[in-house]
């Protein structure tokens, strides 16, 4: 699969995926771009440069924490975690990503269509 | 929408923390592609393909954390005065007008700080209030303090802490001692109460103040000298308390030294002396002292002048003489109080404030210029700017820049401004004939006026970067591309803020024109004004005989005889005479009442008050001295001085007033309601003796050899400031200017030679500094019209050339078309004068609205007069079409084959 099929992020769902990705348990920047990679079958590619802002950007805003620890394979690394404000923040923008998928999905008609 | 106070609540993470994260992020990553099975050196390589540009994140983080544009000021203004280094021409222009614009502003606003602004330097300053009286009187509206009064207050008031009683009166200084110690100078002096300066809060640097005791006439003569003095004449003697000096002739100990600052009643007075006050034997109605009075904390000025006016009816019960209840009452007499601050700086405000205005409106014109060129320069920057932006460069960053030039700018021209500030602020304290403007000594460039200077420059620096930077981040990066692209021409919406700016400027020059062009008229009026003399090679000498050497009136006669005798012999010398007050001069003035034969004042006999007239003392040389014409009658007899004729001359106003079309030559007057009646033997021209902008004096003239002696001394005497022994003598010459003074003044001086002479001029000078302030005024407005001609002038001709030049491609094809080169010279013309009629329009509105605060300052001009504002409007006219014209005549220039062919 080459860079150009792979889905181009739309504005702010980097921010969703994050916080969704570190529901399921704490992980480091690199961590969280392999996870989104994966759930999403390699259709996303996390762009790694704007990650890492991202994840501060989260952290400024008191949704995720973050401190230093050592990973799997004994490398130091950043891990985060998400505060109870990042889970109040990942249920709020998870129903705004349905109601706004939905509503694409109607003005667009069955997938079938597309085909 | 991001909370923009988050930042507040960041805990501060260190950029080599985010650096160290993204460092781990490549190990981790690589370690996975080593996983995958890549080799260390390909999966290094591949995790830092992947992440991108490192620098560009962590540059962006570290905008982010700290306010970025903050921490990068100094950064960025290096880089825009780099910029500014690689344009020149741009940079100097704009400095320059920056830097006349806030010197302009800055020099003026020296000049309000110093004289308007300053506080007095007394202690509690704001409590000190100046006490005098208003008077219903003919001739006269206002009076100070008499002896009785300034007592009586003093002693009987609930409302000052103290009062103390002030006349200047200049004096003779000399050593003690005989041959050349006896040559005395002419030094600014006033007689001053021994509470004046506890009321005025200031301690000498030395020895002591008066003592209470002191003010009465008889006392021990003691003398305060001022400290420029004591460094000036007696080298900082540090013996100079107990050493004795000359003042008038008597030796008076010197019992103090005032420091600096003390500079009252006026900046030069250098020496006090007793008042010499008799609460025995007071002169009730000789208004001759002012009084200062220091406010109880709390006490308005107008709570002080109703207990005042309680107190003046009961003044005559305490001090018995001429000023009765009765005349009281008659004259409508009441105390008037007025901050000190007030009374010191007379009118000189409204013209600082002006002047001040103008040089506001000079400052903003220089901003909307420079404004200009920055918008100007932004336009040729903007296909940059928009590549730098779809690149990824930040709008705060493009603002940042535009601000970092602005400053760069401004400060620089800021500090050129100062200095030159600076400079004319020591041209203006060096000016020859002065200013008529007080307090000018401590004007300078101080905290205060550098802090308005910082402010005006942080100010100007915001007005020239803020539309350019607005226009830039308002702007989206395509659509830039696209209007800057060779194949389109430059916006609307940016020529219309460039229109605005040279609107902005032509109608603030256009202000700037009629402000000046009205006080050139004023100045004009004035100057043509005919002084009822004959300026023209007449000059003045004042002297003083003190009472010491001269104590017999006969020996002043006779001194003044001698004199005039020597003088008269001298070569080239038509005219000689002596009077007590020359016209336009302040000095000596006398004003007394004057009672006229047959005229029952109305209300009555004995219940009336007289009229009040300016009385003068002259020899019968002087009025041909001074070209006064004498049009009835004729002028004095020789001077007796054993049998004074009892002769008056009076002008030609004071002849009508009382006569009407009547011969005045015959008429009798007198200045007490009994006494010796003076016939009028001589009527002059109209004398504007008091100021050119008022009307014609009432003056009568009596003989000079009349000295106070008994047939005076229960008249009018009572009421004279004037004192015989301060007299001057005015000569005609036709000698060349140098060659008439020299022989003159040595010839009192060897006649006199402990008598110092002074204000020695001629009396053109007279003239001048009468008008001294209005030729000020005039003359600032006219350098501040000038230069905003001038700057107006680059303005709109950078604008056209810049507009015509920006439509080459239009022009070329319109010519390749057909259009004639004539047609387009005048489209191009005409829109730059429709730009300049529209600021003509907008700066007459603001012409119309301001001039008004000017009024005060004008004479026999109205501030909306027709002719001067058709004139300002000529000259902008007649400016901004040659400022148009050359960008016009190139434009129909344009060859349209060479400038279309370069635009493949």
């Amino acid at each position: 699969m080459s860079t150009r099929d792979r889905l181009q992020l739309l504005q702010g769902t980097l921010d969703l995926l994050i916080l969704r990705t570190l529901a399921s348990g704490r992980a480091h920047g690199q961590g969280v771009a392999r996870a989104i990679q994966s759930a999403s079958r390699d259709s996303i590619l996390v762009d790694h440069g704007s990650l890492y802002p991202a994840l501060q950007r989260l952290e400024d805003r008191g949704w995720i924490r973050a401190e230093w620890g050592t990973s799997e394979n004994n490398r130091r690394a950043r891990f985060y975690e998400l505060t109870a404000a990042g889970r109040r923040q990942l249920t709020r923008a998870t129903r705004e990503w349905w109601s706004f998928a939905d509503a694409m999905a109607l003005v667009l008609g069955p997938q079938s269509s597309v085909g | 929408m991001r909370n923009p106070l988050l930042f507040l609540r960041r805990r501060r993470r260190p950029d080599a923390d985010f650096a160290e994260e993204i460092a781990a992020h490549l190990e981790l990553e690589a370690d996975r592609l080593v996983a995958e099975g890549l080799s260390r050196r390909e999966a290094v390589h591949e995790a830092h393909r992947r992440f991108g540009n490192i620098g560009l994140v962590q540059e962006d983080f570290h905008r982010r954390r700290t306010i970025g544009w903050m921490e990068a000021i100094p950064q960025q203004l290096r880089r825009g005065a780099r910029r500014l280094v690689r344009a020149p021409l741009f940079s100097i222009t704009a400095t320059l007008t920056i830097a006349l614009g806030i010197g302009a502003t800055t020099a003026v606003f020296s000049l309000v700080n110093g004289v308007l602004l300053r506080p007095l330097p007394f202690a509690h300053p704001d409590r000190l209030v100046d006490i005098s009286h208003s008077i219903v009187l003919q001739g006269l509206s206002h009076v100070d303090q008499s002896d009785a009064t300034y007592l009586y207050y003093r002693r009987a008031n609930h409302v000052f802490t103290d009062v103390g009683a002030y006349r200047a009166a200049d004096v003779n200084l000399s050593a003690v001692g005989s041959g050349d110690a006896a040559r005395a100078r002419r030094v600014e002096a006033a007689r001053a109460s021994a509470s004046l300066f506890g009321v005025l809060g200031v301690a000498p640097m030395r020895g002591r103040v008066f003592r209470d005791d002191e003010d009465l006439p008889g006392a021990i003569p003691v003398a305060i000298i001022a400290e420029r003095l004591w460094q000036e004449q007696y080298a900082s003697d540090p013996g100079i308390v107990g050493s004795e000096i000359m003042v008038d002739g008597v030796v008076h100990e010197v019992i103090g030294v005032m420091p600096r600052s003390f500079a009252f009643p006026d900046e030069g007075t250098a020496l006090w002396v007793p008042i010499g006050i008799d609460p025995a034997n007071t002169k009730t109605a000789a208004f001759d002292y002012r009084a200062v009075g220091r406010l109880r904390p709390g006490m308005t000025p107008a709570a002080a002048a109703a207990d005042l006016a309680r107190l003046l009816p009961k003044v005559p019960e305490a001090f018995p003489g001429r000023l009765t209840a009765n005349a009281i009452a008659l004259t409508h007499m009441e105390p008037v109080v007025r901050p000190l601050r007030d009374v010191l700086l007379g009118g000189v405000g409204d013209a600082l404030w002006v002047i001040l205005g103008a040089a506001a409106f000079l400052l903003l014109i220089a901003c909307a210029n420079v404004a200009n060129l920055f918008l100007v320069r932004a336009e040729e920057r903007q296909h940059e700017l928009a590549v730098r932006r779809a690149l990824g460069a930040g709008r705060g960053v493009i603002v940042a820049e535009f601000f970092s030039e602005g400053v760069s700018v401004a400060v620089l021209g800021g500090v050129l401004g100062v200095a030159l500030a600076v400079a004319g602020i020591h041209a203006l304290r060096s000016m020859p004939s002065g200013i008529a403007i007080p307090r000018l000594g401590g004007v300078g460039v101080d905290g205060t006026v550098l802090a308005a200077a910082a402010g005006a420059t942080l100010l100007t620096a915001f007005i020239m970067s803020v539309v350019p930077a607005l226009r830039s981040y308002g702007a989206g990066g395509a659509s830039v591309l696209v209007q800057t692209s060779r194949s389109a021409t430059a916006g609307r919406s940016r020529h219309r803020t460039r229109r605005v700016f040279v609107v902005v400027q032509v109608a603030l020059a256009l202000v700037l024109i009629t402000g000046a062009g009205l006080m050139a008229r004023s100045f004009q009026a004035l100057r043509s004004v005919n002084p009822g003399f004959d300026t023209a090679r007449s000059y003045t000498f004042r002297v003083q005989l003190p009472n010491a050497a001269y104590p017999a009136s006969g020996s002043v006669v006779g001194y003044v005889t001698r004199a005039l005798d020597e003088i008269s012999r001298l070569p080239g010398v038509q005219a000689a005479g002596a009077i007590s007050k020359v016209p336009l001069e302040t000095e000596a003035r006398q004003d007394t009442a004057v009672f006229m034969e047959g005229k029952v004042p109305a209300g009555g006999m004995g219940q009336a008050m007289p009229d009040i007239h300016q009385v003068a003392y002259a020899t019968p040389g002087s009025f041909s001295a001074l070209g006064i014409p004498i049009i009835e009658g004729r002028s004095f007899d020789v001077p007796d001085a054993s049998r004074a004729p009892l002769q008056a001359i009076v002008t030609s106003a004071f002849a009508r007033r009382y006569w009407g079309d009547e011969p005045a030559v015959g008429r009798r007057v007198r200045f007490a309601p009994v006494g010796p009646w003076f016939t009028v033997i001589g009527v002059t021209g109209d004398v504007h003796g008091t100021r050119l902008d008022e009307p014609p004096d009432e003056t009568v003239y009596l003989p000079l050899v009349i000295a106070p002696g008994p047939a005076m001394a229960n008249g009018g005497a009572d009421s004279t400031r004037w004192s015989p022994r301060e007299l001057a003598f005015v000569v005609r010459s036709s000698a060349a200017p140098h060659d008439a003074t020299l022989p003159v003044e040595r010839t009192l001086r060897s006649l006199a030679p402990a008598v110092p002479v002074y204000g020695v001029r001629s009396m053109e000078e007279v003239v001048d500094r009468s008008t001294a302030r209005t030729s000020f005024t005039m003359g600032l407005l006219e350098i501040a019209s000038l230069t905003a001609l001038v700057i107006g002038e680059v303005g709109l001709y950078g604008v056209v050339s810049y507009m015509v030049s920006l439509r080459e491609r239009e022009i070329a094809v319109r010519m390749a078309l057909g259009a004639q080169p004539g047609a387009l010279r005048r489209r191009v013309l005409g829109e730059a004068m429709a730009v300049a009629v529209v600021g003509i329009v907008v700066g007459l509105g603001v012409t119309l609205l301001s001039m008004r605060v000017i009024a005060a300052l004008l004479f026999e001009v109205a501030p909306n007069d027709a002719a001067t504002l058709a004139g300002a409007v000529a000259v902008m006219g007649v400016v901004a079409l040659a400022a148009s014209w050359i960008p016009a005549r190139r434009a129909a220039a344009v060859d349209p084959a060479t400038t279309l062919r370069t635009d493949i």
